[in-house]
């Protein structure tokens, strides 16, 4: 159990300006409530994506399960329409987070996107294909969290909407319903397909990551992947004692 | 693992999306119940022997209820057919002539086949003479080809045998069944090197084969007589109501004026000009 | 099951009486399919021949001709109290040279109970005739007569069983049930072959997955619909009425359900601008609320609700979209492209090219914005490895 660094106002006992530097320091990257909100949207999600999926397998396969079918379908329609009230739940909390915490502001301020971005992707575009000979130095959040932040965003948005429409279904034109079902669909395929090629890549395959990135559950990381990744943020909390009471954090003893 | 997941995932989201645009109209399209509306088209070629011999056969299920009945489709069939024999998988015949295999002689070959399923082509299609004959008839069952008791003493309805008659003959003083298992193996062995075989080889291999088959079958009343029937009805296990029912005036008065009255070529299939009777709609 | 007159003291009689209803509560079962000769009707002897599986030819198509009866099955099928006779007529020669295709309509010499006549199923092949699959109108006949299909297209000679596991039912209760008529109704087998009649009314002999399939076997095959105007409606399998049946849940919509629910019958569909038919827009609410069915599927249907299409947009849909002058008018194509002119209302047609937009953006957006990730991630990663490699020197 690592020690956290809550939040609000008050400050843990363990946090606060860095030492001599004989003791590593860890870096904040997500805080308590924002793991708790991950890690309910990864469970939803993929409990989501799972159930949601079912009704495509072909019919051949379902052939196979027999009689136990229908009770299939059953908890199968039960858990997506729990796991989707937990998805929208946990969104509606997440924007409540964003307005009215500190911490919340404080990531919407830094989640918005900038020309910096547009130009640190050509920049890492061009270090990919050996033009540059060193990637763009960035700051808390890089354009590809930006990137899939503001993705998830609008995915969640669309699906959570599509989804109640559908599950409200006698309200409705069949017309507005079938929009629904196609938004519900595509959208899926692609917030699928996304935060399987992009999000797992980043957190499982890159190669100093592998086999898992654990921030989601430290919620930190080390100084020195602190000053390869984010070192705009590093300085900026590094200049400023008020930020590293919030962000810097001391290993368990 | 993880990663093989993903990636079997990413595949079939990938397929669900974009499938239906390369592969074209994905949804099956299930043929009419009715094949007997086609009439085979004469287009040769790989392709149309897959499609309208290998695929022709439909399987039909029929829900009754207490019983799910999987059975091939029959043209234009309303009584429900459930044919529980067993193939007869002894018979060196059927292997090549199938076991529905009378078809020319519209006036016998429903009768013939209707005999075909408890008596093995070779009671009547091979006349025993002098020393071979031996009068001596037994069961065989269909799905093991050893002889057994007889069915009909055993209380098998009639249309349930699930043996057949087979004539015995005389070989070199011992009784042997018609179907030895030499005959067997020379069938099998044809069958099997049938393609590399030359014409000469062919013609000398089917005249073997057939030796034993008599230009003239044995006809109905060869069997349908009150005396010197054919078969030993008695030993072959038969009541006395049923042998009065066969050699009665029902089935004798039948054959009589089946034979009299309406085809007096019926004894002599095949010779003279035999003009087939209008085809029944 | 006769019930004797006994004059002994009333506990022995008791004691009798519940000996022979155990007896023929125990018989039940064996005499529901009892061979031929108990149930026989085939007072002609037909089956001397006919009970003969290998009955039969391959005619000169090569397709088996099978003559063959079953006669337990045959005693036990709904129409077992016939004689051969009465449905195959003309059979007085040996060979059959004389006999003429079975007719539906002929009158069986049965008597029916409610109004005391010959029975005949004449007055569902005049329903059936005036329906939409029938063609009944001399002056103006259906286009391709021989794809419309015959009574025996859907229907075989089907089989009663004892109705058992439908709706809670068992043969504990079929049991009960037939020993307390069989008191008064004493003649056997007459009891038995009453309660089956209704009963045999009582579910459905084909699955739901069974009866869809039935009705594609004609309605899938794009080239027959638009023989005759019709869509194919293999779109059905796109939508979530098809999800249920396809994982065997009770209940769930087939073709049936919708095109006849309560108060209509099979012989007597008619196409949707019939006042009459279940999918007409005036009846539609009823149907997709299905009161007084077994099971109401959408009580709270508004007319918006059941106003849409629940087939999804099809190949007509398509062709008023891409114009039908450059589909190649073929005779048979040409009355397709009549009806979609015809069957499309504009409002439908703008709500097709609505979703086909919103198809197509997303089939855009996902191959580009997957692609771009997929470039980008291999050439992370492909970078980093170099790093590394260039680290470990």
């Amino acid at each position: 159990m690592q020690t956290s660094n809550t939040e609000n106002t008050t400050m843990a006992l363990s946090a606060g300006p860095p030492d001599d530097g004989q003791e590593p320091l860890y870096f904040i990257r997500l805080n308590r409530s924002e793991k708790i909100q991950h890690l309910l949207l990864m469970i939803s999600f993929v409990v989501l994506v799972i159930t949601g999926f079912m009704l495509k397998l072909p019919e051949t396969i379902v052939q196979k399960i027999g009689p136990v079918g229908e009770t299939l379908f059953f908890y199968r329609s039960l858990l997506h329409r729990i796991a989707g009230t937990v998805m929208i739940a946990v969104s509606a909390y997440h924007l409540f987070y964003l307005a009215l915490y500190e911490a919340g502001r404080r990531w919407l301020v830094d989640m918005l996107p900038q020309f910096k971005d547009l130009k640190d992707l050509i920049q890492n575009l061009m270090y990919y294909v050996k033009l540059r000979d060193r990637h763009p130095e960035f700051d808390r959040f890089s354009y590809m969290h930006k990137m899939e932040y503001w993705a998830l965003v609008a995915g969640t948005t669309l699906m959570s909407l599509s989804g109640l429409l559908l599950w409200t279904e006698w309200r409705w034109s069949k017309f507005v319903l079938d929009v629904a079902a196609v938004v519900h669909g595509m959208e899926a395929v692609l917030a699928c397909l996304a935060i399987m090629v992009w999000h797992m890549y980043e957190i499982h395959l890159k190669p100093h990551k592998s086999p898992m990135d654990k921030v989601w559950l430290t919620g930190c990381i080390d100084e020195a992947e602190m000053k390869e990744e984010h070192p705009l943020h590093y300085q900026k909390i590094m200049a400023d004692s008020a930020l590293q009471h919030i962000y810097i954090v001391r290993p368990p003893r | 693992m993880l990663l093989g997941l993903t990636v079997v995932w990413t595949v079939m989201i990938w397929n669900l999306t974009f499938a239906h645009l390369y592969k074209g109209d994905s949804h099956e399209v299930q043929t009419a119940k009715d094949p007997g509306r086609e009439q085979p088209k004469p287009v040769e070629g790989k392709a149309a022997f897959q499609k309208q011999i290998l695929d022709s056969e439909k399987t039909v299920k029929l829900y009754l209820g207490y019983q799910v009945l999987e059975q091939k489709q029959l043209l234009g069939h309303f009584h429900i057919v459930d044919i529980q024999l067993k193939p007869d998988t002894r018979n060196y015949c059927i292997s090549c002539h199938g076991d529905i295999p009378h078809d020319k002689f519209k006036d016998l070959r429903a009768f013939g086949n209707m005999h075909a399923s408890f008596i093995a082509c070779q009671t009547c299609h091979i006349r025993l003479e002098g020393d071979q004959a031996t009068h001596i008839f037994k069961w065989y069952d269909r799905a093991t080809g050893q002889i057994v008791p007889s069915p009909v003493k055993d209380g098998a309805l009639p249309g349930t045998y699930n043996a057949k008659i087979i004539p015995f003959e005389r070989v070199d003083g011992a009784l042997q069944r018609i179907d030895s298992q030499a005959r067997i193996d020379f069938a099998a062995e044809y069958r099997k090197q049938e393609q590399s075989l030359s014409e000469v080889q062919k013609s000398k291999a089917k005249k073997i084969i057939h030796q034993q088959v008599s230009k003239q079958p044995y006809m109905c009343e060869s069997c349908h007589v009150q005396q010197g029937s054919l078969l030993p009805f008695e030993e072959l296990g038969y009541s006395k109501q049923r042998i009065d029912a066969f050699v009665g005036t029902e089935v004798i008065g039948m054959i009589k004026n089946y034979t009299q009255f309406y085809l007096p070529h019926i004894l002599e299939p095949g010779i003279g000009s035999h003009e087939p009777e209008k085809k029944v709609q | 099951m006769r019930m004797r007159d006994t004059r002994r003291s009333g506990s022995y009689a008791a004691f009798k009486i519940m000996l022979a209803l155990l007896a023929a509560a125990l018989a039940f079962p064996l005499t529901a399919f009892s061979a031929g000769g108990e149930i026989r009707t085939d007072t002609e002897n037909c089956l001397i021949c006919h009970r003969y599986p290998g009955m039969g030819r391959f005619d000169e198509a090569g397709v088996k001709r099978i003559y063959y009866i079953n006669e337990m099955k045959f005693a036990n099928s709904v129409h077992g109290k016939l004689k051969c006779t009465n449905c195959h007529v003309g059979l007085d020669k040996i060979p059959h040279t004389d006999i003429r295709k079975v007719d539906c309509t002929t009158q069986c010499h049965l008597k029916e109970p409610s109004t005391e006549r010959e029975f005949s199923h004449t007055n569902m092949v005049e329903k059936y005739n005036h329906s939409v699959h029938g063609n009944s109108d001399p002056n103006n006949p259906k286009p391709f007569p021989e794809d419309l299909p015959t009574c025996t297209y859907c229907h075989d000679n089907s089989i009663r069983s004892p109705l058992e596991g439908v709706w809670g039912t068992s043969q504990a209760l079929a049991n009960e049930t037939l020993s307390r008529c069989v008191g008064c109704h004493t003649k056997d087998h007459w009891a038995q072959n009453y309660y089956l009649h209704v009963t045999h009314r009582m579910r459905h002999l084909r699955s739901q997955a069974e009866i869809i399939k039935l009705c594609t076997s004609c309605h899938e095959d794009s080239e027959k619909m638009s023989r005759h105007g019709l869509d194919s409606i293999a779109t059905f399998k796109d939508t979530f009425h098809w999800n249920l049946v396809k994982f065997k849940v009770k209940d769930a919509p087939d073709c049936i359900s919708c095109h006849v629910p309560i108060g209509f019958t099979t012989h007597d569909i008619r196409p949707k601008y019939d006042q009459a038919s279940s999918v007409n827009k005036r009846n539609r609410v009823n149907t997709c609320s299905n009161q007084g069915g077994i099971q109401s599927c959408h009580p709270g249907a508004t007319d918006d609700f059941a106003g849409g299409r629940v087939h999804a947009y099809g190949t007509k849909a398509q062709l008023v979209v891409d114009g039908a002058q450059s589909i190649a008018v073929e005779a048979d194509e040409s009355l397709l492209s009549e009806r979609a002119r015809r069957d499309m209302s504009e409002r439908e047609i703008m709500n097709f090219k609505i979703l086909s937009y919103i198809r197509l953006f997303y089939k855009i957006l996902i191959p580009m914005v997957i692609g771009f990730m997929v470039c980008h991630q291999t050439l992370d990663l492909l970078a980093t490895l170099r790093k590394n490699r260039h680290n470990s020197h």
